[in-house]
């Protein structure tokens, strides 16, 4: 290396942004040539002669910068979250979408449901299609029929009643009785949780007292933490009951989803609002700051509800 | 779940909460959480600022450019996909902003040497520091000669020579980072660098 080669990249040296082989050769030259290290010594120097006369960012602006990028923002209209479905899902799970490799596992993961979906849709036009006793064994065994009764009729012959099970559509506003009884129903019995969320969802916003109660069992038995999340979501047109605000202190004190137990509080004491706490509030809120040890987001959103509040009652 | 955590440090109440997530910090944002955006927000805008303010060298068009910066970042936040990470995309922003403005001065042909403030014009020799009784005159004289050098040689750098400098040098972007800001190549980035570089040492290296 020459020492014209050497003084030129002097700055790409000390900024680090030679590779390996010309920064190995560049030290070798340095540690012999004091003409070099003298022209390193000039390159610092001014290096920092740059950092030293540099005006000091006025505070006041950046203060009014900020007040006026919030006052901007306030009168921005709200942007539709344009999360999609399929990222949001990913965060349920727990999976980042950032690495490629999560982003892969994922696409397997949906590749399967849509194969295991399309297995299903097979079986089921079979299913739709069966004319003898051996096609209705094989509806049975996919749960498609079930058999009501069994007798003897005579001759070895067995009769069994069946009730087969038709698909149909129900179509009716959401203030159709019929509509939202089988909606709630759904809720409550229902093995598919997917299905369970998005009933709660459609019924995000009614205010009858079975919605409610379907909602307050859903937030705080139902086994699927999402279909919990949701029911939570929907229990905020209710917060201000006290049967759903002592649902609420149950699910942040013992839901096993730290999830679950924010959204929980979200729904009790919504960020950014001034609330006054009811005593079990206030009491079950202390024992949290005493008590949790796992989840410091909860402890310190306690603290933090805690140290804003001002009276006796909530509201 | 984190970016409330932040948001609870922000405002004082505890400190032993851990590392800020900032994709947790951008995905609360993206739903619609103005306490992580505003969060997101403290995380760079000081740097956001005075680097507009160093390359432009007018309060008036650093807050022009701080504005216009973050308001984009809130409009199209919740079309980000983490395809680069959040700072690329905020320098990016930002760096587009000042290209053009450094552009439409040069098209006005702007005097460089004076810089606007809130309260009228300012020569840049003004920046040096307020003179202090415990100071050499000589040594106060011969900083604001270098500031003015200073000032002098940084106008002489094209546009993206300046913006490549000022992201290396004092926002301490790695290569790569800047060149994504830029939408060049790493080794374009490099060589605008070793331009830059050239010419303030030709301009300085004698002098400090």
């Amino acid at each position: 290396m020459t020492c014209h080669q050497v003084q030129t990249n002097l700055s790409l040296f000390l900024y680090g942004d030679l590779d390996f082989a010309t920064e190995d050769a560049l030290e070798e030259h340095l540690a012999e040539c004091p003409a070099c290290q003298l022209a390193l010594d000039r390159e610092k120097a001014w290096h920092a002669s740059l950092n030293a006369e540099r005006a000091d960012l006025p505070l006041e602006l950046l203060a009014q910068c900020r007040r006026d990028l919030n006052a901007a923002t306030r009168s921005e209209p709200k942007s539709k979250s344009a999360v999609p479905f399929w990222e949001r899902a990913a965060e349920f799970f727990g999976v980042s979408t950032n690495r490629w490799t999560e982003r892969l596992a994922l696409a397997s993961l949906f590749l399967f449901l849509g194969i295991g979906i399309s297995h299903w849709n097979n079986r089921f036009d079979v299913v739709s299609r069966f004319t003898s006793p051996g096609d209705l064994a094989g509806a049975s065994l996919l749960g498609r029929v079930q058999v009501r009764d069994v007798r003897q009729v005579g001759d070895g012959k067995v009769r069994l009643s069946l009730d087969r099970i038709q698909q149909g559509e129900v179509e009716g506003s959401l203030s159709d009785e019929a509509v939202r009884r089988l909606l709630l129903s759904t809720i409550r019995n229902s093995s598919d949780a997917g299905l369970r969320v998005d009933s709660v969802e459609l019924l995000m916003g009614q205010s009858e007292p079975d919605v409610r109660e379907v909602l307050l069992q859903s937030a705080t038995k139902d086994p699927n933490a999402a279909v919990r999340l949701k029911a939570l979501e929907g229990l905020r047109a209710f917060r201000t009951d006290e049967q759903t605000r002592s649902a609420l202190l149950s699910v942040i004190q013992y839901d096993d989803n730290s999830g679950v137990r924010s959204e929980a509080m979200e729904v009790l004491v919504p960020s950014g609002v001034s609330v006054r706490l009811a005593p079990d509030v206030a009491g079950a809120f202390q024992q949290i700051v005493r008590s949790e040890h796992e989840d410091d987001f909860i402890r310190l959103r306690c603290l933090q509800i805690l140290q804003s509040a001002t009276a006796s009652r909530i509201y | 779940m984190d970016t409330r955590v932040q948001a609870i440090e922000n405002i004082g109440v505890g400190s032993a909460t851990g590392r800020l997530d900032e994709t947790a910090l951008i995905r609360a944002a993206q739903k619609g959480d103005s306490e992580a955006f505003e969060s997101l927000v403290r995380t760079y805008d000081a740097n956001v600022l005075r680097m507009a303010h160093n390359l432009l060298r007018s309060e008036e068009d650093a807050r022009d450019i701080y504005q216009e910066a973050f308001l984009r970042v809130y409009r199209n936040l919740p079309k980000f996909r983490f395809d680069c990470s959040f700072s690329t995309w905020l320098y990016r922003i930002v760096a587009n902003l000042c290209l053009d403005q450094i552009r439409k001065r040069k098209v006005r042909k702007e005097e460089p040497s004076a810089m606007e403030t809130g309260t009228g014009e300012l020569n840049r020799f003004d920046l040096v520091p307020e003179a202090r009784a415990d100071v050499d005159p000589q040594r106060q004289l011969l900083s604001a000669e270098v500031n003015a050098r200073i000032q002098s040689v940084l106008d002489q750098l094209t546009p993206r020579e300046r913006l490549v400098f000022e992201l290396r040098h004092y926002q301490g972007l790695r290569l790569r980072a800047i060149g994504e800001a830029l939408g060049v190549t790493e080794e374009a980035a490099k060589n605008c660098l070793f331009r830059a570089t050239q010419k303030m040492r030709s301009a300085l290296g004698e002098f400090v």
